[in-house]
């Protein structure tokens, strides 16, 4: 190699050339853990993939008025616990058997009614109107001490 | 070479060279390791950091008063790094304000706003103004007790202005009270209208320096 062009290393320029590394080492960790970071950021945490199941606690039972039905979501799916006017407890998937929508509790004549093809359900979830054959899925429910009620996923 | 084929195909066709060298060369100022002439690109640097985390955070941010304050929530607890990208917005914001301002205030003491600087002066204090009203609308999104209050406080002043105080009320809060009107208002202002005006006048501010050459300190 030619005399002029070798680089001699002093130690200033050793420490120049040191800080340039870490310089451009900072930089890339810090861009790829960046990209890392955002990328994770935007799947949503895997505790939402995971199914519920077995007992899971709902509403008080003294809340519910005799008549109406109390709503609630599990596994992205709502649910509803329904009292009727005999005081029984009920606990029905509010899926449609027909096409899969979701059911509305009408107060006024004690039925479920879906929107999409107006399947009718009575309090028992039997089927007694529209193109519906199959009743409302039935949960089993228990009631405890404190008087709140639980059902039981599948 | 392949590599040089191709950037040359592509040259031909979209003509990038050019206009991104002229962007890429930067002539080294001897002021440019002098503190006082850093906080333009330190909020620059800031304003990306926000536009990158702000965009994160709209995956999970719901403008609504139900669902605003538990979608914070989801964030902080339960996305991963969620808590980090939140922080990194909060803290940003409150940076590129700070940062903002410094460098208004030399740009305000060093005179440059003469010529031919009027223009970079112009757009630079409207882009202060447009980061006060990021941090503005930007606040009332937790939707927490203290964002709420603070922006029916800033609500009420604003409607304290003569002739135009009522109107302006009105405008602000999208009816007489700051409820989801306002919130659904301030999102937009915040992730929409606000941001495609700071980054066009960002364009021109950066724009004219680098066509005219940075000015030597008076
Ligand atoms: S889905 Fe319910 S009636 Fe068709």
């Amino acid at each position: 190699m030619d005399e002029k062009t070798t680089v001699k290393l002093v130690r200033r320029g050793f420490f120049r050339v040191l800080a340039d590394w870490c310089l451009k080492f900072i930089l890339l960790v810090t861009a790829g853990g960046g990209a890392i970071m955002s990328l994770s950021f935007m799947f949503p945490p895997r505790k939402l993939m995971q199914r519920l199941t077995g007992w899971v606690p709902t509403v008080d039972n003294k809340g519910l008025k005799k008549g109406e039905v109390a709503q609630v979501m599990f596994n992205g799916t709502p649910v509803y616990v329904l009292k009727t006017p005999e005081d029984k407890l009920f606990c029905y998937s509010a899926v449609c058997p027909h096409a899969a929508c979701i059911v509305q509790w009408s107060t006024d004549d004690q039925h479920f009614k879906c929107p999409c093809h107006e399947s009718v359900f009575d309090s028992l979830g039997n089927p007694s109107g529209g193109p519906a054959t199959e009743p409302l899925t039935r949960l089993e429910l228990k009631t405890d001490e404190t008087g709140k009620i639980f059902i039981k996923l599948v | 070479m392949v590599t040089r084929k191709t950037v040359d195909w592509f040259d031909k066709r979209l003509r990038f060279k050019e206009p991104l060298l002229f962007m890429m060369e930067r002539p080294f100022s001897k002021h440019a390791t002098d503190i006082k002439y850093c906080f333009g690109g330190i909020s620059l640097i800031l304003f990306i950091n926000q536009v990158i985390t702000g965009l994160l955070l709209s995956i999970y941010y719901v403008p609504t008063p139900q669902d605003a304050y538990l979608s914070i929530q989801y964030i902080t607890f339960e996305v991963s790094f969620g808590w980090l990208i939140r922080a990194m917005h909060m803290w940003g914001a409150d940076l590129m304000i700070l940062s903002v301002l410094i460098h208004l205030c030399i740009a305000y003491f060093k005179g440059y706003y003469r010529k031919p600087l009027e223009l970079n002066w112009i757009s630079g204090f409207t882009l202060f103004l447009l980061s006060l009203g990021f941090g503005f609308s930007g606040y009332l999104l937790p939707w927490t007790q203290l964002s709420y209050w603070a922006t029916v406080i800033v609500t009420d002043i604003a409607a304290g202005i003569p002739y135009i105080g009522e109107n302006l009320l009105l405008f602000l809060r999208g009816g007489m009270t700051v409820d989801q009107s306002t919130l659904i208002r301030f999102y937009s202002f915040h992730t929409k209208i606000i941001p495609v005006f700071s980054m066009l006048l960002l364009t021109l501010h950066l724009w004219m320096i680098k066509r005219r050459g940075i000015c030597v300190p008076l």
